[in-house]
């Protein structure tokens, strides 16, 4: 999770809101160091793809693109920062699938099990577990951005950012009890929309 | 803490919800029945949440990072039994990866499979069974150059092919038709070869068809599937789910038949573009496979819509007997329309086919020269237009056109076979017994016959003699799931009729003879598990529904009869769960 207070970060954000590039590149080490956790995790069960360039390139990607809305959003608080970082990394994990089914992509021959990148559901009871593959992880990622603000935003500082609750409530600007009733909501709202059998 | 009286259900329910989840921190899984003292209506909701806060869990956790070092982790070195030298990783998923690898001894490239640990059965079962696939030897299917242990792991290899799966070839453009028939019968005569020697598929899709440098379709995974289903780890995931059988979606016996449904949706979205199936929401996608209402696109032709029909019935009995006979119907539905004879090249097809397969090999001539004086219409035709309308499940016309047949050939074994067959459809056992036997006169040593006559004499309540048949066929193919499936399935109709005596002792015995030969069967641990509850055996009974349970864990029947076991030994909070469990699911 990013190290460093709300008003470190704000006065970051502010630093880098008025073109200090060093600002800058520390957001982006605040955002990115859960990035690299997550897209870890993600290609947990792909070695030769970890090897080669998988888990960088994802890392440099979604660098390149949070320097980019950096520059063009310019977040004026916290949350928004957070809710930026988190986003640009959801988008490019979803974008490393296109990567690796793509055309050139590694996994385009011999999908030889339920790796078919048109794999519409997978597992039923996948939910009772990490997600295990790309695909699983690309389900998540997409039923996460379709999920309503006020829950994507407390999914997206928890899981995204690794903030704690107390963190993420401090961020928010609400109360410890509301942010967990929402994480709560969001986490079976999740559940019952990757298809989980409980 | 938060006074719920007066607030809205959605809000009691999420204020329940924070207190369980505070005390399952603390490491207290309090029921939901207790929390919801207050508020029971709530209960199953609660419970419901509760599940899937549990099944969630992992949110909370730290995520599982891969190893991350830069080295291949699965094997020391890259080099598996000092001999493959692994390469590139070229797919992935849920029990195996696929690795380009190169033989140094005999400077080739291969494709090497490393199951993951867990994913498949015991190592030496799932060795046997590659060894088993490894003897495979037909031009349809990839060839297994060998397997192999390496550390902890086993591994597979196999011929590596360029030209990558019918799912790419799917990605770019949609085959020609012609081009779309001839890969589609292509694997189904590798499926039929495979099933004739007991190894069914269980993950037929197209990214498991490659395409070879000649542009034929081979079929890759062998039996890895069947592997992986045995270990329990991988349950119904196994397979893309919008090519998995109805009976490999509720974890029920699979056989032969699972892989025609599979080939079915195949043969439909190589044709049309579309699966017959299409939701995206996997709990929905298997609610219509199970409804059994596939969409079959308007564009096909009737008899092509006929085969998908076919294929893709509910009931296993009522698709096409064997991949050769899906083979036969496609060939027939897509060849020109009209021709005077249509049937007897398909029939003629067929038989070399079974013939290739060698399945044949050691049975007497088939057939005597035809007599003097041919009739008219000419026998081969009236076999023709038997073995259509038997395709067509038209049972009693075929049995009249059979019968016409034999007068003319009656030593003819597929004759005598296919009518009994018809005969058992039509519920005339006795006939079929008669079939039966004739055809075993002639072939003893058939297995598959044996069972036949079982399975009727079974019907007939004629035990006796159905055991005797059931033997004699495990004798001669004691592999043969479908033997042993059918065998069981005897005992457990004796079993029944035995509890309908109340003679539940001699019914729980039978059922334990039915488990020994056919252990994969959530159904007959349920119906050990009755008769051991009428016999007050309540722990031994649990343990039975246990096992169904584990096999089959979406049926409410196997919840509330251990709920009543619960309750007869006393555990009055594990039966009222259990009820709810079955409340649950049926609500579903």
């Amino acid at each position: 999770m990013p190290k460093g207070s709300d008003t470190e970060i704000q006065e970051l954000l502010n630093l880098a809101n008025a073109g200090d590039q060093e600002a800058r590149g520390r957001l982006l080490d605040h955002a990115c160091g859960r990035l690299l956790k997550l897209s870890r995790a993600m290609l947990a069960r792909y070695p030769a793809v970890r090897r080669w360039e998988a888990t960088d390139d994802v890392h440099m990607n979604a660098m390149m693109r949070l320097h980019r809305a950096l520059e063009t959003v310019q977040p004026k608080s916290v949350r928004h920062f957070f809710n930026l970082a988190a986003t640009q990394i959801r988008r490019e994990l979803l974008d490393f699938k296109k990567h690796y089914y793509g055309p050139l992509g590694l996994g385009r021959n011999h999908g030889t099990d339920h790796q078919s990148p048109d794999r519409p559901g997978g597992r039923f009871d996948r939910m009772a577990h990490e997600p295990e593959d790309i695909t699983e992880w690309t389900e998540f990622h997409e039923v996460v951005d379709g999920l309503s603000e006020e829950f994507r935003e407390v999914v997206n500082l928890l899981f995204y950012q690794g903030l704690s609750q107390q963190e993420a409530a401090d961020v928010l600007g609400i109360s410890l009890a509301t942010v967990k009733r929402r994480w709560q909501a969001a986490r079976v709202f999740l559940h019952d929309k990757l298809g989980g059998t409980s | 803490m938060t006074n719920l009286a007066g607030l809205p259900d959605r809000d009691v329910l999420a204020e329940l919800l924070l207190r369980w989840e505070e005390l399952f921190e603390r490491g207290q899984d309090t029921p939901a029945a207790e929390l919801a003292a207050e508020r029971p209506d709530l209960a199953p909701e609660l419970a419901r949440q509760i599940e899937a806060l549990k099944a969630v869990s992992w949110m909370t956790q730290p995520l599982k990072e891969g190893p991350q070092s830069p080295e291949v982790s699965a094997v020391g070195g890259g080099r598996l039994g000092a001999r493959y030298r692994l390469e590139t990783l070229v797919g992935a998923g849920g029990f195996a990866e696929v690795f380009r690898g190169f033989d140094e001894r005999l400077q080739r490239p291969v494709a090497i499979k490393l199951p993951r640990p867990g994913r498949v059965g015991p190592r030496d079962a799932f060795l046997a069974e590659a060894r088993r696939v490894a003897r495979l030897r037909h031009e349809g299917i990839v060839p297994v150059y060998d397997v192999g242990i390496d550390g902890d792991s086993c591994f597979i290899v196999s011929e590596f092919l360029e030209g990558g799966s019918l799912a790419d070839r799917l990605a770019d453009r949609r085959p020609s038709p012609e081009e779309a028939l001839r890969w589609v019968t292509e694997v189904a005569e590798a499926l039929e070869y495979a099933h004739l020697h007991g190894v069914v598929h269980l993950d037929i899709k197209p990214a498991n068809i490659l395409i070879d440098h000649h542009e034929r379709a081979k079929l890759a995974d062998f039996g890895i599937a069947q592997s992986a289903a045995k270990s329990g780890a991988a349950g119904p995931s196994l397979g893309t789910l919008r090519y998995m059988s109805p009976e490999q979606l509720l974890g029920k016996a699979t056989d032969h038949r699972s892989d025609i449904f599979s080939l079915g949706i195949v043969l439909h979205e190589i044709l049309t573009g579309k699966v017959p199936y299409q939701s995206l929401e996997p709990q929905r996608l298997k609610r219509d496979i199970l409804a059994g209402n596939p969409t079959i696109a308007a564009g096909l032709s009737v008899p092509l819509r006929s085969v998908c029909s076919q294929s893709l019935s509910l009931d296993p009995h009522r698709r096409h007997a064997s991949a050769a006979e899906f083979a036969a119907e496609v060939r027939r539905a897509s060849g020109p329309a009209g021709k005077a004879r249509p049937w007897w090249p398909l029939i003629a097809g067929v038989l070399g086919l079974i013939a290739v397969t060698g399945f044949l090999a050691s049975r007497p001539p088939r057939r005597a020269a035809p007599p003097v004086g041919v009739p008219t219409p000419a026998p081969e035709e009236v076999l023709a237009e038997a073995t259509n309308l038997f395709f067509q499940q038209r049972y009693a016309e075929a049995e009249e056109r059979y019968t016409a047949y034999l007068a003319t050939f009656p030593a003819d074994i597929e004759a005598l076979t296919r009518r009994g067959l018809c005969r058992t459809r039509r519920g005339a056992f006795a006939a079929a017994v008669e079939d039966f036997s004739a055809a075993l006169e002639l072939n003893p040593d058939d297995a598959t016959l044996l069972k036949r006559r079982g399975i009727a004499f079974a019907s007939l309540r004629q035990f006796e003699p159905a055991i005797v048949d059931y033997e004699a066929a495990l004798a001669r193919a004691p592999s043969d799931r479908e033997i042993r499936e059918s065998f069981a399935a005897c005992y457990s109709i004796m079993a029944a009729e035995q509890a309908a005596q109340k003679e539940f002792a001699a019914a729980a015995e039978l059922m334990t003879k039915a488990i020994a030969i056919y252990p994969h069967a959530a159904v007959f641990y349920h119906q050990r598990g009755s008769c051991l509850f009428h016999l007050g055996e309540y722990e031994q009974a649990v343990l039975d529904l246990d096992e169904a349970i584990r096999r089959e864990p979406r049926k409410p029947d196997h919840y509330e009869n251990r709920g009543l076991c619960y309750r007869a030994l006393g555990r009055v909070e594990d039966a009222e769960q259990e009820f709810q469990k079955a409340a649950e699911l049926r609500n579903q």
